[in-house]
């Protein structure tokens, strides 16, 4: 389930989460439910006018018993960006196979020059 | 030599990789910083939230813009180079796209800056360069009609709506309003028509497909059930087109998409299709839409028009015909506009479109043979940058920058009756040598200060209006009055459009969203050999939006309450010449009618009393 949090019901996905029923009966042992939500980020992060870029999502907060079940997926970092740049180079390199990847391979050149 | 030259350079960016790595932590280091500075966040809330400026999303996207030039290049080779340049070029054009175009002028100058220097090599191309060249070659195949200044501003609209467009990314152009961002859609569309394009480079639909836009306009009420609809037929257009081997890209063109309450949450339904990207998608706001929406598309914001946008704006408005007067004069008139803009009194109500319309104004004058004096700039002010308490301020703060050696009061120019500014205005007409799809007559904007709506007898009884030519359309808010009403009058005035009459308008707050696109005047013209030229403009009901014709003396009056003028958004204002007409200004109009012993009587009446 996306975005559980930008919706108005959060009760019913509050039910279905945590007490594994949907409207009073219950949810079979075979349905594994995960749900994503984006970070209810406070009015302390609200926008000047003249602003460039918003960090705010539109999302209600969460239900205090979810909150429990919350964990902070959080973002890549430095290191695993780098990584996943270098995965999608290789793979646009196998389209493209004439592509440079190096500009130290420039720099050679222009040495060799 | 030229070896130890050439190690002392700092060629500290060896791949591809680490200038996408370098753009990102940029981007998030910006982002922190404009979090703490201007907001006023806490180090250790912006330190968090500005991870998210930028994600996988964006990286994604530089190697979409990568691929796309890299075999545009290989086919076209735009700037006549060798095969080895291409990658460069490409890699710098597509960072431009992703991360500069996002940034405020600030953080702009120091981005470029930053890549300019690390990506620094002997006889290769810079960033700032490869940008420039890039959109400088989109906007020479791109036809414009004449008076369209071709400022910073609308090149780099133009030039991000063609590569989104045709690469099926989603783009969102933020900016203030009048800002040339409708008219540099529009001016895509008329562009890009695959074979029927007029230039050769469109032509190739391999390449450049042909634009088939999909119009929603905005409005306070928008529901995702709308947008869904919207999104739908688009959909289903570009199945079908594809089914057939069409080489046509349906877009999805979202007018005012700041407008929409956040909390009806209707906008919720973009995250989708901003994903699956199977249709372009371009929407205009004039504020930065929220992280999630934000975060699928790339963005173009546009900061307040710049001094320099200001000049070439003023000079391609006044000197269309190279035989004006002295530029000097003309950017002498920039500066009491901008300085203005910092003013949120001046800003909330004027705009970019006002001043573009006030140096129309001159330009019509002086073709006209009537020289530009302080007098002519007072009439041209009466007309544009009216219908505010604060009008003589604001005309001073122009005539003095005008004329320098003005000194008000004695020998300030005197302001005409408002009336007789606003028959001026309801008489002038476009000149039929002229095309009106270039916008020469604003429609009127009368702020009623009373609350019973009594301004609009009165402007039947002043001869301001004819009961007999003019066609009035009220809107109610009985409860029983409902959706059915709005729509029969959003019909009869599109129908009152088509046929020429004049219009006037009020109470109808509910339903001016239908008509931006209207009120806008930024027409579409084809021409029909048998008819001759016809214009046309958007109306919408809900979801729905279609052409309308919109005939030449179409003249439509406005009137809103002054207590709501507060809570009308700025970018309905700024299409309008505005008029504060109150019981005050009608009453003095007629006291100058009377003969003198008249008014020498009632001036002794008020005296007594």
């Amino acid at each position: 389930m996306d975005e559980v949090n930008t919706s108005s019901c959060l009760g019913l996905f509050k039910e279905i989460i945590v007490d594994k029923t949907f409207d009073g009966k219950p949810i079979p042992e075979n349905l594994f439910i995960v749900a994503a939500c984006n970070p209810h980020r406070g009015n302390s992060l609200a926008s000047h006018k003249t602003a460039w870029m918003r960090s705010t999502y539109y999302v209600r907060s969460l239900h205090p018993t979810l909150k429990h079940l919350m964990w902070d997926y959080g973002s890549l970092d430095k290191n695993q960006e780098r990584d996943y740049i270098n995965e999608k180079m290789t793979m646009v390199n196998k389209e493209m196979p004439k592509l440079e990847v190096s500009y130290s391979m420039d720099c050679c050149a222009m040495i060799l020059k | 030599m030229n070896i130890i030259n050439f190690l002392h350079v700092r060629v500290q960016i060896s791949t591809l990789t680490d200038l996408i790595v370098t753009s990102q932590e940029k981007m998030r280091d910006f982002a922190s910083r404009h979090l703490k500075d201007q907001c006023g966040t806490e180090m250790a809330e912006a330190e968090l939230a500005c991870r998210s400026c930028v994600s996988q999303r964006d990286i994604q996207r530089v190697f979409t813009f990568y691929k796309w030039f890299m075999s545009m290049y290989k086919k076209f080779n735009p700037h006549e180079e060798e095969e080895e340049k291409y990658h460069r070029r490409a890699v710098l054009v597509s960072l431009f796209l992703v991360y500069y175009m996002r940034l405020s002028a600030e953080f702009r100058k120091e981005y470029s800056e930053y890549l300019n220097d690390i990506v620094r090599l002997p006889g290769e191309i810079q960033f700032s360069e490869a940008f420039e060249q890039e959109i400088d070659y989109y906007i020479e195949q791109v036809e414009l009609p004449s008076g369209i200044a071709r400022t910073i501003a609308l090149k780099e609209n133009l030039f991000a709506t063609i590569i989104c467009t045709i690469t099926h990314t989603p783009l969102i152009i933020v900016g203030a309003p009048g800002s040339s961002k409708t008219l540099s859609f529009n001016q895509t569309i008329a562009n890009l028509r695959g074979m029927e394009s007029k230039k050769a480079l469109f032509r190739e639909t391999d390449f450049f497909r042909s634009l088939d836009p999909l119009y929603y306009q905005c409005s306070r009420h928008t529901t995702s059930n709308e947008v869904e609809i919207v999104f739908s037929r688009a959909v289903n257009r570009q199945r079908s087109n594809l089914k057939l081997g069409q080489p046509i890209h349906c877009v999805v063109f979202m007018d005012e998409a700041g407008l929409p309450e956040e909390r009806h949450e209707s906008l919720k339904v973009l995250h989708y299709h901003l994903d699956k990207q199977e249709v372009s998608f371009v929407a205009i706001t004039n504020h930065v839409l929220d992280a999630a929406k934000t975060n699928r598309a790339v963005s173009l914001f546009r900061p307040e028009a710049s001094e320099e946008d200001l000049h070439t704006l003023a000079i391609g408005c006044m000197c269309m015909k190279q035989t004006r007067e002295t530029p000097e004069v003309v950017k002498d008139l920039c500066s009491p506009y901008s300085r203005s803009m910092n003013d949120p009194n001046f800003s909330s109500f004027f705009g970019l479109r006002d001043f573009i319309q006030f140096l129309n104004y001159l330009r019509r004058k002086q073709d006209q043979k009537i020289r530009l004096t302080p007098q002519l700039v007072m009439q041209a002010l009466e007309r544009n940058f009216n219908g505010h308490d604060q009008f003589d301020n604001i005309s001073k703060r122009f005539l003095c920058a005008f004329d320098k050696n003005m000194q008000p009061p004695e020998n300030f120019p005197k302001k005409r009756h408002i009336l007789g500014v606003l028959q001026e205005s309801m008489q002038d007409s476009p000149s039929s040598s002229l095309d009106l799809a270039e916008n020469e007559v604003r429609y009127k904007l009368i702020i009623d200060p009373s609350e019973d709506d009594s301004v609009v007898r009165l402007l039947f009884s002043f001869g301001i209006l004819e009961r007999n030519n003019t066609r009035m359309f009220v809107c109610s808010d009985f409860p029983g009055d409902g959706q059915l009403q709005k729509i029969d009058t959003i019909a009869a005035i599109r129908h009152s459009a088509m046929q020429g009459h004049t219009v006037i308008m009020s109470q109808t707050d509910d339903i001016h969203e239908s008509f931006y696109d209207l009120f806008n005047q930024r027409f579409r013209r084809i021409d029909d050999p048998e008819h001759g030229p016809r214009y046309y403009a958007n109306i919408a009901i809900g979801a729905h939006s279609k052409p309308s014709r919109v005939h030449p003396s179409f003249q439509c009056v406005v009137v809103v309450k002054k207590s709501e003028i507060a809570t009308t958004p700025a970018p309905f204002l700024n299409r309008f010449e505005k008029y504060l007409i109150s019981h005050g200004s009608l009453l003095d109009a007629s006291l100058q009618q009377l003969p003198p012993c008249m008014s020498i009587l009632i001036q002794a009446a008020k005296e007594k009393v």
